[in-house]
């Protein structure tokens, strides 16, 4: 008896997508919200501390903006994005659905890649119509902002939204619930992001792959600099991948709560 | 109608040898051996903790034992084989649904899990859906459904990719009277062609559907035999005797010398026989009291399931 593994493969997508798919809308809205927020508090700073002179503030170039919002972004969609991804095998134990798909013929490398994929697809839809919307924001209140970067910061932090999917689910594979996924997802993510901004100083900064779509806004990188730091990112999630697949492949009682 | 073009008289069976499972100190299962190698009801029964859901566990692979195999329909169980997966049915005791999904998706996305491609798939989960009896709309959200529908929904479920064992932890608990009987049926139906493995704790079931039982305690297996042969061992040849001269009869078998153990229960005296000959030695009995009294009933004593149960769990506590 041959296991047909594509028809396998596409059903688990479907039902991966089915309920990913629910949750796209008001991600989207609340994320773009957030970039709406995010580039109207520059705005608003000056009158909320009025007893700060104002040449202290910045001026609000298209520059400015954007990496305003990369650098929020940075800060908050992470921590969201692995939050969103820690349900994807926890849940399945909380809910005591992992059984089914214990039960059927699916391989464990399979079943965490296409949860991957779902997440990362969950993520980076609302993330760019997020970036759209910040973009036009920002070419309306200050000025065109120098696309080429604007792009390359985008980009960036596409992949580097698939480092924080893979953080999450690699969180998920250990954790027997949503809530104590969630609980070690904040606290890792905020330990990644000290460190990263501790590390963003001089020639670190330049290798600092957590804060490149902020850093591409204050220097300029080389080609080669930017090509290091997408693998450093590919290899590190590849990492991630594999010891998430290791850990589910590897647990005696998979399905335990 | 086989959707996975399963070859013909292939053997099938369960087979588990010197099972042992422990978590951290306590062994859950203690060396179960069994073997199951024709289609049939078989039914599990036992305490709650004695180990029935870590042995079904165990079978399909979700638990990794401590000691000991499990073979199904001859190849050794391991998590690492895939098609595997497929020679099996299992309704865990406390499964969760896709609660999201409509009826109808739920299935299909169930069948594709078990690598029917998408031309069977619509045709097969017709013929399951008919053979389990679904009446209620397709498009109704699982979260909605009822217990009942739910369980209905769950055996369609693991017949789409058509298992040789169906392995069911007490499917039947939680049904209504009507609902039980309609699945204990569909069980029965299946157990033609497959084998079925199942627990519950509703013992009238068990004794009435099983073609053989297993008896579970604290992790050893105590028993395993035909309804009636359990209950002919237990009970071990007691015999029952309704009069309206009850008092008088029950001096009388005092006198017996092969009787052992005369008690009332309720309007009838029940007596045990010590002897080669077990009948002869009832019907001299009866012929004996029948001179002078008159008798209402009489006959092999059938003791309450529940009692039965009860007896045996306690009669290997020690
Ligand atoms: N994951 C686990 N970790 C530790 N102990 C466990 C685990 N699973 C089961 N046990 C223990 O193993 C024993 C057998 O449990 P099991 O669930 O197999 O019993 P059961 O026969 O199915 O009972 P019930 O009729 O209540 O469903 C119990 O004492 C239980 O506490
Ligand atoms: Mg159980």
């Amino acid at each position: 008896m041959k296991i047909n593994s594509r028809c396998v493969n596409y059903s688990l997508f479907i039902k991966e997508w089915k309920d990913a798919k629910r949750k796209l809308l008001p991600i989207t809205a609340g994320i773009i919200i957030f970039s709406l927020f995010t580039i109207l508090m520059m705005y608003a700073l000056p009158y909320l501390v009025p007893d700060i002179p104002s040449e202290l503030f910045p001026e609000l170039t298209p520059t400015v903006l954007s990496q305003t919002f990369f650098s929020n972004a940075n800060n908050i969609l992470s921590i969201i994005t692995v939050i969103l991804c820690v349900d994807a095998i926890a849940g399945e134990r909380e809910k005591n659905t992992f059984t089914l798909l214990k039960t059927a013929p699916v391989r464990d490398s399979s079943l965490i890649i296409i949860k991957t994929i779902v997440r990362f697809l969950l993520v980076i839809i609302p993330y760019i119509f997020s970036t759209l919307f910040a973009f036009f924001l920002i070419i309306l209140m200050a000025g065109k902002p120098d696309i080429p970067i604007f792009l390359l910061a985008s980009g960036f932090f596409i992949l580097s939204l698939l480092l924080y999917v893979c953080i999450g689910l690699l969180i998920s594979t250990f954790t027997k619930s949503q809530l104590s996924s969630g609980a070690v997802s904040v606290l890792v993510v905020f330990s990644l992001t000290l460190v990263s901004s501790l590390l963003n100083q001089e020639e670190a900064a330049r290798y600092n792959f957590l804060q490149i779509p902020v850093n591409v806004f204050s220097f300029s990188f080389s080609n080669i600099e930017i090509i290091i730091n997408v693998l450093l990112v590919i290899v590190f999630s590849i990492l991630l991948l594999l010891l998430s697949i290791v850990i589910i492949s590897s647990e005696k009682e998979p399905t335990k709560k | 109608m086989n959707p996975l073009q399963k070859q013909e008289n292939q053997m099938i069976g369960v087979k588990v040898e010197n099972l042992k499972k422990k978590f951290n100190s306590f062994f859950a299962l203690k060396g179960i051996s069994l073997s199951i190698n024709k289609p049939g009801l078989y039914g599990l029964i036992g305490p709650n903790g004695a180990g029935k859901t870590t042995l079904f566990k165990c079978i399909t692979g979700l638990l990794t034992p401590t000691e000991g195999k499990v073979i199904l329909n001859n190849t050794a169980v391991n998590r690492k084989l895939l098609f595997q997966k497929n020679i099996y049915g299992f309704i865990p005791e406390d499964v969760g649904l896709y609660e999201n999904l409509s009826a109808r998706d739920f299935l299909h996305i169930l069948a594709g899990l078990h690598g029917l491609v998408k031309t069977q798939r619509k045709k097969r989960v017709k013929e399951v859906v008919d053979f389990v009896g679904i009446k209620y709309s397709p498009n109704k959200i699982v979260r909605y459904l009822s217990t009942g529908q739910k369980r209905l929904l769950l055996i369609a479920g693991i017949l789409l990719h058509d298992p040789d064992i169906l392995i069911l932890d007490e499917s039947l608990s939680g049904l209504d009277p009507v609902v039980r009987s309609h699945v204990s049926n569909l069980m029965k139906e299946l157990s033609k062609e497959k084998i079925v493995l199942y627990s519950s704790h509703i013992l009238t079931d068990i004794w009435k559907l099983s073609d053989e039982v297993f008896v579970l305690n604290n992790g050893i297996l105590v028993e395993h035999d035909t309804p009636l042969n359990i209950i002919k061992k237990i009970t071990k040849n007691v015999y029952y005797i309704e009069s309206n001269d009850n008092e008088e009869i029950f001096s009388f078998l005092k006198k017996v010398s092969n009787i052992k153990k005369i008690e009332f229960e309720g309007n009838k005296i029940l007596f045990q026989i010590k002897s080669e000959n077990v009948i002869d030695e009832f019907n001299e009995i009866l012929s004996k009291i029948m001179e002078k009294h008159s008798i209402l009933s009489f006959g092999y004593y059938e003791p309450d399931l529940d009692q039965l149960f009860i007896k045996m769990v306690s009669s290997n506590e020690d």
